[in-house]
Formats: structure tokens, sequence, C-alpha cells
């Protein structure tokens, strides 16, 4: 027996997952996704909120050295995709399961809280960039409200589906996603881009050092990998792709990042929300063609929603955990009324969104978070593992 | 030939009761609301007496009259059913039943009953004959090169259709009723050494759990075997063509005939189905891609050029070139209607146009399309309610609907939803809906075959016939997407 | 949930939708529509420190298929916000910036203005910049009255006349990114038209100004070398029959410090401008001969400033290829000597170096660096830049390499 969905689905009586149990902790025998989509999941994460908005805050605040500050994030991001790939490659059940028998019921609810609070702001924090980029640049006066309600129909879908069918999506535009970054990374090889302006690097230290310390924020987009944990047919070589693509998708991110601070490494002033990658490739394109480049940024940010929509379906299993049932549905639209009211009455102004993942705090949280939360579930892998291996030899041993 | 006699019935029952013959075949005419559909006719069985009953609608006359005379004449020393059918009717394919409903459901099939005095048993005979059209090509599926057989409405001639392309013994047929009243007959066909088991009991159990009154057409089928039957995609592949129903089975899917239906349903169905057609193998394999891929451009801009258009001119000026913003802005001068209401305007018309082409008599039909041509080519831009650009773009994704006429419903509904979300949330919401619908084309997976395969999940080796139609030395496996329980269709 | 609880949700969420679709603003208001703006073709900047002029050549569409209007419309306004609100007013409908392919900027304008410029408004980043003589506001009616007569439709044309004439061209971010580097030095081409009161007409062309200087894509323009056609309006009845680029103004911090000529404004295009049209023409000295004006047609170039921190030196490298033409050349190419390659070697490189040198000692008088030779010190040295460099001290020498197709 070959097929495809069988070998994504391949189990007992469980077979395929339902909407019944599409949160459920017993997901031993359910396999969601196959490497190839972790893979792909994996590019998408590296790259997309990097390449968006935080090239252009860094920049305002390091100036030409804002590429430096994002790599090392990558970097950091890189690090905490290990111990994931690891958990992915070593657990056969899924986190919940994992969470539940090392740390019991209470303690995992009560940790499931707080990786689902993590959540939640990573969330927001993706969907107020979304709103931000689009709303200052493709609809220029367009009501946010009526943007959030838009975008958040598409999330609502993602989170009552099933983890198959999100990755199946990504599966389905990481080749598009690629075309327009080859694209767009043509254009700027091809043009004869003064990359030289990066030089001198880290010529001021302490607005260097400022900037890295102001803006973690970014890191962590990794973390909802974890529902991947048990989910994930994977072969023998299946973590070296997965690693691979997570340095070539930071790799992307930092050029891109590179050649906008090479673009306005002098002028960082003049850097703003209208600004990315699309704005300054026009150089080459000219007036003539209209701006096609925006229409190829347009097409890579989708990786954004798939990063927006990846952390609603985490926010709703962890919800759907918490509270002990799978009423996806209920469950996504009730997330979808509490993402909307943050978005429209909160984080409302630009300028309230912008000093939010500034602040001290989030700087402070975000990066803990995201080392956290991979480690945890490496560890209670180990624990698992131990645990389990114990009980098949106490009873073999009978 | 069958002239009733007066007062059959009276014939019947003023007949001493002890005569059993008689009540077998009270039996039978007791279940009609109306006797008169059936004939009955006495004769002289050999050594004994019998009732031959016959639906003259759906019976051969000449099989009656043949069989009235070889009872009569030629079955003289004979005196029982199994006698009368081995030595006097062994011409014809007789079985003995004493199920009343099961011999009255026969006999509605087109059968005579024999029932004899003394024996409440009945020899069914077989008789059908009905008056089917010919062999027609379909007009769905019209090809330039290739095989013109279609199916008709008639079962035994579609299978047989169908065994003439798969002469092996794996050729599995099964056969059933559907329907209380209609106890239409339906065929479940599939390869037992290449399709999967689990695919063939899933639809055998879907298909005996239907209890319904009676169905006209194979699409009656379809909801109760589709995993979604409320959603806008097609979950079950439909043709009319003998040579694409063979091809299919022998790709591990499982195909459901219905008596009186042309059309035969298949199962499994992944949308890249939509995207094939029996033509692409009966080309050069270079065409045969070279067209594939001109479908697919043709289902996107169908799909999203209005919805482009739209969002263009209300929110992305920027992304206009100038001088086609300047030809454009000239167009549009003047008009009463907004660009939204304008594209939904020209739609609508197309529609109707499209939906009236397809219903009106053809002695009209010629003088219409001309009028609505005028009335929207050239008409309607004159006096100023539409623009050119917004006919010749609804003009354009009309026709680019028609490279893939299978998905005509749900693209026609999926192309207004985006021209309206295009126009009221520009390309922001554009990107939205197509990803919307993306994904839960994504969500879709009957029978174990993911809707999207080979692109989601991504099946490399079945990109052999998605996008690119490989030479057939090539397609060596077959496809993946579809469950089997035999990979290799060649060495 | 039951299916029938499920599909009456998604009924009534559907039903919600629409709804709510149905009343959001692109639904009945028509402002949104590409027809309630104005495109803006060409934008010109002019004033100082207390008012800002624009003066904006707008489009519209006429009755004829695909044929355009053009006309001008100047405004005023305190600060750059409120004279494109101005500019809103004055034409009845938003304007529409983000199809500009041409900013003008007058003698007085502030660098600061042209950063506003970007930040605060939909130009592009890389939109045309080009300098006019003194008011912006002249040279864009001049402008317009030239596109109007050859048909142009936008002003891409310039750019073009400008590469291909060998004059350094510059985008507004290119623009702002040069005067923000540690040279604070950024240069746009000058624009001129030519009258019909013009008499200095048909140049000489003594340099690499070429035979397409101010070809555009349906005029018939002439050159003229070095004169003085004022790019603003003439006198009564002097209509603009052509246009010249050729010279290059220079700015610096605090707005336009000079205008080099054409042979500075070519050197410069040598060093800092990936210009990589145009003609050469040297005069070639060969068995005692000088044979005048033999024409190259520039191939393609490499040029790098290196800088010494050490010896306080930079080292300016020009490769170009160069692509010989004419009777002139042709005559010497009929000799297939050795001698006559390395006279037009010689004479190329005689002609650049010059170019390069008047351009360097030009800025040098007015402080102005449009080579970025600061900037390479910066970038490499910074320490060095930031203690001990001085632009008047730095000694500059040229390589030249010049090879022959």
């Amino acid at each position: 027996m070959n097929s495809v969905s069988q070998q994504q689905n391949s189990g007992t009586a469980l077979g395929s997952e339902t909407e019944k149990n599409a949160g459920g902790t017993n997901t031993r025998e359910t396999k969601q996704a196959s490497g190839k989509q972790l893979v792909a999941i994996i590019f998408i994460l590296a790259m997309a909120t990097k390449m968006f908005l935080l090239p252009i805050f860094l920049i305002q605040s390091a100036g030409r050295d804002g590429y430096i500050i994002l790599a090392i994030y990558g970097a950091f991001d890189l690090i905490t995709l290990v111990p994931i790939l690891i958990t992915i490659r070593k657990s056969d059940v899924d986190i919940f399961e994992l969470l539940s028998s090392v740390l019991g019921k209470v303690g995992a609810k009560i940790a499931v809280v707080i990786i689902w609070l993590f959540m939640f702001f990573k969330l927001n924090t993706a969907v107020a960039e979304i709103l931000t980029f689009y709303g200052t640049n493709v609809l220029a006066d367009f009501d946010t409200s009526m943007m959030v309600v838009v975008l958040l129909v598409f999330l609502a879908a993602a989170g009552t589906h099933t983890l198959r069918s999100l990755s199946r999506l990504n599966e389905l535009l990481v080749p598009i996603i690629v075309i327009c970054l080859a694209v767009l990374v043509a254009i700027v090889a091809l043009t004869g881009f003064d990359l030289a302006n990066i030089f001198p690097a880290v010529a001021d230290k302490k607005d260097f050092s400022f900037a890295l310390l102001k803006h973690p924020t970014w890191v962590g987009d990794f973390t909802p990998l974890v529902l991947f944990i048990g989910r994930t047919k994977t072969k023998k070589y299946t973590w070296c792709f997965a690693a691979g693509s997570g340095v070539i998708g930071t790799a992307i991110a930092t050029f891109f990042a590179l050649a906008l601070s090479a673009a306005f490494g002098n002028v960082p002033a003049l850097v703003d929300a209208t600004t990315n990658i699309s704005n300054i490739l026009q150089f080459s394109v000219g007036n003539v063609y209209g701006r096609l480049d925006m229409f190829s940024s347009v097409l890579w940010s989708v990786s954004v929603f798939i990063e927006a929509a990846l952390f609603f379906y985490a926010t709703c299993r962890c919800t759907s955990f918490v509270i002990g049932k799978n009423a996806h549905f209920i469950i996504s639209l009730c997330t979808c009324v509490a993402v909307y009211v943050v978005q429209v009455f909160a984080l409302t102004d630009p300028m309230i969104f912008s000093l939010t993942v500034t602040s001290y705090p989030s700087a402070i949280i975000t990066p803990i978070m995201a080392a956290a939360i991979p480690c945890l579930a490496l560890v209670c892998t180990v624990i698992y593992n131990i645990k389990h291996k114990n009980k098949a030899g106490a009873v073999g041993g009978r | 030939m069958f002239e009733k006699p007066p007062c059959r019935l009276c014939i019947i029952t003023c007949s001493p009761l002890h005569n059993n013959g008689m009540e077998a075949a009270q039996r039978i005419l007791d279940k009609f609301s109306t006797p008169d559909n059936v004939v009955t006719h006495e004769l002289k069985c050999g050594k004994t007496s019998g009732v031959l009953i016959v639906q003259p609608d759906l019976s051969d006359a000449a099989t009656a009259r043949a069989t009235i005379f070889a009872l009569e004449n030629t079955a003289k020393n004979l005196d029982t059913l199994e006698e009368f059918s081995r030595y006097a009717l062994l011409e014809y394919e007789v079985n003995i039943s004493s199920d009343a409903d099961d011999c009255v459901n026969k006999l509605l099939n087109g059968d005579m009953l024999l029932c004899i005095e003394g024996d409440d048993r009945y020899a069914v005979i077989n008789a059908r004959k009905y008056t089917t059209r010919g062999i027609t090509e379909p007009p769905t599926e019209t090809v330039m090169r290739g095989p013109r057989e279609g199916f008709i409405e008639d079962l035994k001639t579609n299978l047989s259709l169908l065994e003439r392309r798969l002469k092996t013994p794996d050729l599995a047929i099964e056969r059933m009723e559907i329907g209380r009243k209609s106890k239409t007959s339906v065929a479940l066909c599939y390869i037992d050494s290449v399709a999967d088991k689990k695919v063939i009991k899933n639809v055998k159990k879907r298909l005996e759990k239907i209890d319904i009154d009676g169905i006209v057409d194979s699409h009656y089928l379809v909801p109760y075997i589709e995993e979604k039957p409320l959603s806008l995609f097609n979950q079950t592949g439909l043709s009319e063509k003998p040579d694409i129903v063979a091809a299919k089975l022998l790709e591990g899917r499982v195909a459901i005939f219905v008596d009186g239906s042309p059309m035969v349903v298949t199962v499994p169905f992944v949308m890249v189905e939509e995207f094939q057609s029996g033509e692409d193998y009966y080309q050069r394999s270079t065409y045969g891609t070279f067209v594939r891929l001109l479908r697919y451009l043709g289902l996107i801009l169908a799909l999203l050029l209005p919805g482009v258009y739209v969002a263009l001119q209300n929110f992305h000026y920027q992304l206009i070139p100038v001088r086609f913003m300047i030809t454009l802005m000239t167009a549009i001068k003047g008009l009463p209607l907004s660009p939204l209401a304008e594209t939904l305007f020209v739609l609508l018309l197309f529609e109707i146009i499209r939906e009236a082409s397809v219903r009106m008599p053809r002695a009209v039909g010629m003088a219409m399309s001309i009028v609505g041509a005028l009335v929207l080519g050239e008409t309607a831009v004159n006096a100023g309610l539409i623009s050119s650009p917004a006919v010749m773009v609804i003009a354009l994704s009309s026709i680019a609907l028609f490279t893939v006429p299978t998905l005509l419903g749900a693209m026609s509904i999926l192309r207004v939803i985006f021209t309206l979300v295009g126009g009221l949330c520009g390309l922001f919401g554009l990107i939205l809906a197509v990803l919307f619908t993306l994904h839960y084309i994504c969500s879709l997976n009957a029978y174990d075959a993911p809707y999207l395969a080979p692109f989601a999940p991504l099946v490399y080796s079945d990109f052999k016939d998605a996008i690119e139609r490989s030479p057939f030395p090539e397609m060596k496996k077959r496809p993946r997407s579809i469950p089997n329980s035999n990979p290799t269709r060649q060495s | 949930m039951t299916t029938q609880k499920k599909l009456l949700i998604y009924k009534v969420l559907l039903f919600l939708f629409a709804f709510f679709i149905a009343f959001m603003p692109a639904t009945a208001l028509r402002n949104k529509e590409v027809n309630s703006r104005v495109i803006v073709g060409i934008l010109g900047l002019d004033g100082g420190d207390e008012k800002i002029s624009i003066t904006a050549q707008y489009v519209m569409p006429t009755e004829t298929q695909g044929s355009t209007g053009k006309d001008t419309v100047t405004v005023e306004g305190e600060t750059l916000d409120e004279a494109v609100e101005a500019l809103n007013t004055a034409l009845g409908r938003r304007v529409e910036l983000g199809h500009c392919s041409m900013v003008i900027v007058g003698s007085d304008v502030k660098p600061e203005l042209l950063g506003s410029l970007l930040s605060a408004t939909d130009v592009t980043a890389d939109v045309w910049m080009s300098a006019a003589q003194e008011k912006a506001e002249d040279l864009l009616g001049d402008l317009t009255d030239f596109m109007k007569k050859t048909g142009a439709t936008d002003a891409d044309f310039i750019a073009y006349s400008a590469r291909k004439a060998h004059i350094a061209t510059n985008t507004l971010l290119g623009f702002l990114s040069d005067l923000g580097s540690a040279s604070k030095t950024a240069y746009l081409p000058l624009v001129e038209m030519q009258d019909s009161g013009d008499k200095e007409q048909g140049g000489e062309g003594g340099g690499s100004s070429g035979d397409s200087s101010g070809e555009s894509s349906g005029g018939e323009e002439q050159s003229s070398g070095g004169g003085e056609s004022g790019g603003g309006k003439g006198g009564e009845g002097e209509k603009p029959t052509g246009m010249k680029v050729e010279k290059l103004a220079v700015y610096g911090e605090h707005g336009r410090v000079c205008v080099l000529d054409s042979t500075s404004a070519r050197g410069v295009a040598w060093v800092s401008a990936p210009v990589e049209k145009g003609t050469v023409c040297s005069d070639v000295e060969y068995e005692g001969k000088i044979i005048k004006g033999v024409c190259g047609r520039l191939l393609k170039k490499y040029a790098t400033v290196n800088v010494d921190e050490k010896n306080g030196e930079a080292t300016i490298k020009i490769k170009a290829y160069i692509e010989p033409h004419g009777d002139k050349f042709n005559s010497l190419f009929a000799t297939n000597n050795k001698s006559a390659d390395a006279a037009l070697i010689a004479g190329y490189k005689k002609k650049i170096q010059g170019e390069v040198e008047s351009a360097y000692k030009d800025c040098l008088a007015v402080n102005v660096d449009p080579m970025f030779i600061g900037r390479e010190f910066y970038r490499y040295h910074p320490d060095y830049f930031k203690s001990e460099y001085d632009y008047s001290a730095v000694k500059v020498k040229y390589d030249i390499e010049i090879s022959l197709k």
C-alpha cells in the first residue's frame, strides 16, 4: 500500500485526523505532516516576519548595521530549532501528551497556558505587522478594523481545519514564494546595487547594542513547530533538510535586510513602514511597467499569512487542550474575537504596536520563551522515552 | 399481438382456487396498482396448463411469441418448470424463483414470468428489449483524435463497452439495485488486482446505505459517495467515454454505472483530473503538456482576472503602468457605475447569455447570439453604460473558464466572489480569498486521496501526468495519489 | 456539533459578512476609483526657507483614444504637506504622485525638502531627479510645451538622454543617500531648454557630449556645447525647440553649491555614475600629426576609488571599453599598426583623465566631493576618517585603462 495519504496517516483505527480529534492528545498513530512539509514550513517561518517590518525597525535604530542584528536573531532562532527537530525526530506523541505524561495534567495545563500566552502574543504581532504593511503600502486609507475581519476569516479557517491542511497549503505555496524571492534576488543582484554602503560595520557600537537589545520580540518564529511533534513522518535525513531550509530562509531574510540596509544606511531616518524591499527594487524596473516589484513582494508576503495562520492554529490547539474540549469551530471563533479586540482597540495605532514590540518586557520575555519552549519539549521527550523504556523493560522482565 | 382478453381478472378470480398456477399469477398481479400494465396469456404447457405474464413495454414481442409457440407445441411431454426450461426453452436464459417480489422486479425489468398449474414457483425468462439510442460521440467530451464512442442510457450496453476494453477476469462487476420504487440497476466496477480494497469497501458501504425512492441519473448517487457533499468542488469524476473510464480503472479507481444514465461516476477523484482530457493521451506528449499548461493558465485567468482588474482600479493605481492607466481612465470616464458594480454587471450579463445559449432552441440560437454580442459589445459600451476594458476582461475570463469545462460551476461562483472581494478589499482581500480557497481545497481528502495531489502533498512521481504529460513508456507506475494495491503499471 | 448546526452558523456568519461588506466604504463611495485621481507626471520644487512652491505637470486623458493632454499648475505652501494639499485643491481631485517619473529641483531648494518628499508623499524612491538652472516652475513649463510638441508621455526620455550623453543621473533615494554619506555631496543633472531665440546652435561636441545629446523619444534637438541657453522661459514668442542635459548641479548639506560645466560633469559621470552609454571623442596624436575628434562608443566601464589611509591617497581607477568608429578612426585603423592603437588609447586616456581631473579640481575649489572619496575613506578606514581625514589634502591619482573593441 503506497498511497500518499496513507503514508501521512499511517496508523490503525484512528486513521486520518478528523475534526473530532484535530487537536486531540492521543495522536500516537496519527501523522499529520510529512517530512517535506516540515521542511517547507521551516523555510517559511525562518523568513516570513523577519523580512517584513523588522528590517525597518532595525535600520531606524541601528542604521546600516540592521542586517547584522537580523542575522544574530536568525542565528538564535536556528539554535532554538535544534531541540525542536530532535524532539520531532524522537517523539511519537504530541506535545500535549508529552507534557501531560511528564508534568501531570495540572502541570501540563499550566505550561500550556504559558505557551498559549506566547503564541497569542506572537499571533498578534504577526497580525499587526500584516495590517501595518498592507495598510501603508497596498491599501492606504483602508480601515484597519475591516482589514482585520478579512484576515481573521482566513485565520479562522486555518484554526478550524487540521494541521494537515495547513501543511499542504504551505507546501503548495512555497514554490511560488521561492520563485518570487528568486526574482527579487535577481533584481538586486543584476541592478548593480551599491552593497558597499553597509560599510563600515558596527561603527556606532552603542546604537548597535541598543538596537540588538530592543528588538528580540521577533525571535521565536519556530515555536509553533512544537505542534509537529509526534505528528510528522520523518525519514532519516529529514532533520538535515529541515535545518538546511532554516538556514536558507534565514540567509534570504538577511540578504534582503542587507540590501535594505545598503539602500537606507545613509538615511535611516527616512525609513518607515512604507519602505520595504519592493520600494528599493523599483530602481530596476522603473515606472514603465508599473510596480511589478510590489506585485512580487505581495506574493512573497503570503508567507507572513502562513506564519500568522500557524500561530493562530497553535493558539487554538493550546486553548483546546486547556479547556479539554475539541470544539475547534467555537475556539477559532473566540480566538478571532480576541485578536480583533486586541488589534482594533489595543494596537490600533502603529505607534502603539511599535512601542509594544520594542518594549523591555517583550524584549526580555520573548527570547526566554523562544528558548524555553523547545528545551521543555526536548526534556519532556527524554523523560518520556526513559519512562517508556523502563516500562517496556519492566514488562519484558516479567 | 397481446390482445387483452375481456375480463381477464374474471378468468383468474373465477377459476377454482385449487388452481395453484393461477394463484401464483394472481399473487403477481395483486402487486400492481393497475394490473392492466401487464399482460397475461393462458396457455397449454406440455401436459399441464400455465400462464405467461409479460410486460409489453419492456419485453421483446418476438421472444414472447416464440416462447408461447415452444410451450404449446414442442413441450407436449413436459410438465415441470425444470423440464420446460431445459428442453423447451433452452435457447433462453431461464431462472426459477419462488420469490414473488423478486419476480415482480424482474417482470418490471422486461423479463417474462411463467407459472404452471400445481407449482407456485415462477420461471423467469429473459426477454428484455428496450429502445435505446445509438452509440454516438458524447457532446460533453468531444475530441479531435481518439475513440468517439460514448456511453448511453442502457447499462448492459455500457458494460459491454467497458468489457471490450478490459478483457480481464480481474474486472469485477458488482450489481445492485438502488431506489425503492425505481429499482435502478447500478453496477460497481473495478479491477480487483489494482483497486484498493478499503476504497471498494467504503464505496459499497455508502451505496448500500442509500435509502431513496428512486434514482434517475448517476448524479443522484454523487452526494452519497462524496465526503463533503455540500462542497463547491467535485469530489467524484464523471465521464461519458468508455476509454476514459477504462483508463481510470487501470489506475485503481472504482467506477459506478447507473442504468438510465450515460454518465459514469469514478472515485477516488483528485483535482488534477479536471485538467486531464482524454485527448491529451491521443496527441504527442509535448503538445499534451502545452495544452495542459494552457488549461492551468486559463483557470488562473478566469478566476483572478476580474478581481485583479477591479482591485487595481479601486486601490492599487501604482501597480498600473502609466500608459495603461491613462487608457483606462479614458475608457471609464463618465461611467455611471463604479468599477465593481460595472464588472459585476458585465459578469452577470455574461452568465445570463451563457445560460440562455445552452437552453435556447437552435432555430433562434444564431440570431440571439448576434443580439447578445451586439448588445454587450457595441451598444452598451457606446451608450456609456459599461467600458470596453471591462467587457474585454470579462470576455477573456469567460472564455478562459471553458478551458476546464468540468470546473465551470465552481469557478463561476468563485469568480464572482473573488471579484467582490477584490473590489471591496483590494489585493489584500483577494490574496486572502485565494488562500482561504486553497486551504479549503487542501483539506479535502476523499477515499484517502488528497484532493490537491500531486501538488499538495507533493508527490514527485505523479507530476509525470499532472502538469506534464509524459510519454507512456515513462509512466511506469500508477499514480500514488490514488490508493491502489498494485503500483506497477509497466515494467 | 451536528452538520445542521454548523451549516446554520456558517449561513449566519456568511450573511453577517455580506452585510458588513455591503456597508464598507468602498461599496458606496466612489472616491477611491482611479478616475478620482489626477496623475502627476513631473513635479517641480522651488522655494527656500519660507515658502515652498510645487509645480505639477499633470496628465489628463482626452477624447481621442490613448492620447493625453498635459498641463501644469503651481501652488504654494509653507510646508510640503500644505503644498500637496493645495495641489489637491487646485486640481479638484487627489493627485497620484506614485506615477511621478521625474522631480525637478529649483536652485534654492534645500535637501531636507527632498527627504520629506520621499517619506511623506507617495513619490517613489526611484523617481528621476533633475535640476533647473533657476526655477523649476519655468523649466517645467517649457518642458511641458516640449513634451506636447514631441508627444512624449513621461519624463523617462530625459533620463535616457542623459545616460546616452554620458551625464550622471540620480534617483531621489540615490540623491539623499549620497548626501547622507560621509562625503555629504550629491549631484543632479541640470536640464536646460533651448528656445527659438537661442542663437548658439550646433555644438562642436568638444568632448563626449556625443551625437545623441538631448535626443528624446520623438524630438529633433540640436546639441550645443557649452552655450548658454537658459532653462527658463525666454523672451516673448520664444518656444522651446530642444533640450540640453550637459551640466551637473552639485549639492552639499545646505543646498546647491555649484554647477559643473559639461567637461567636469562628464568627469563626475566617469567615476560616480553607472553610466555606460555615450560617445567618447578625443584628439589623437599619431606620427606627429594630431587627428581631431576620433570618436568611439562607450560599451562598458568599471570605476572604483581605492583609498590608502597610510599615505592619504586616493586612486581613481577607471577601465573603459570603447568601440571606436567614424572615418577618422577608419583611416587610423587602415594603417593596421599597433602604434595607431596605442595612440588611440593614449588619446582616450588623456581625454578621460582630463575630464576627471577637471571635475576634481572644480569640486575641490568649492569643497564638494561628488566622486565620494571621503565616503570610501569612511567605509574602509572609519577611524582615519574621523580623526585625520582632510578632503583638500588627499592626493588623488588616476589609473585609466582603455580597452578597444
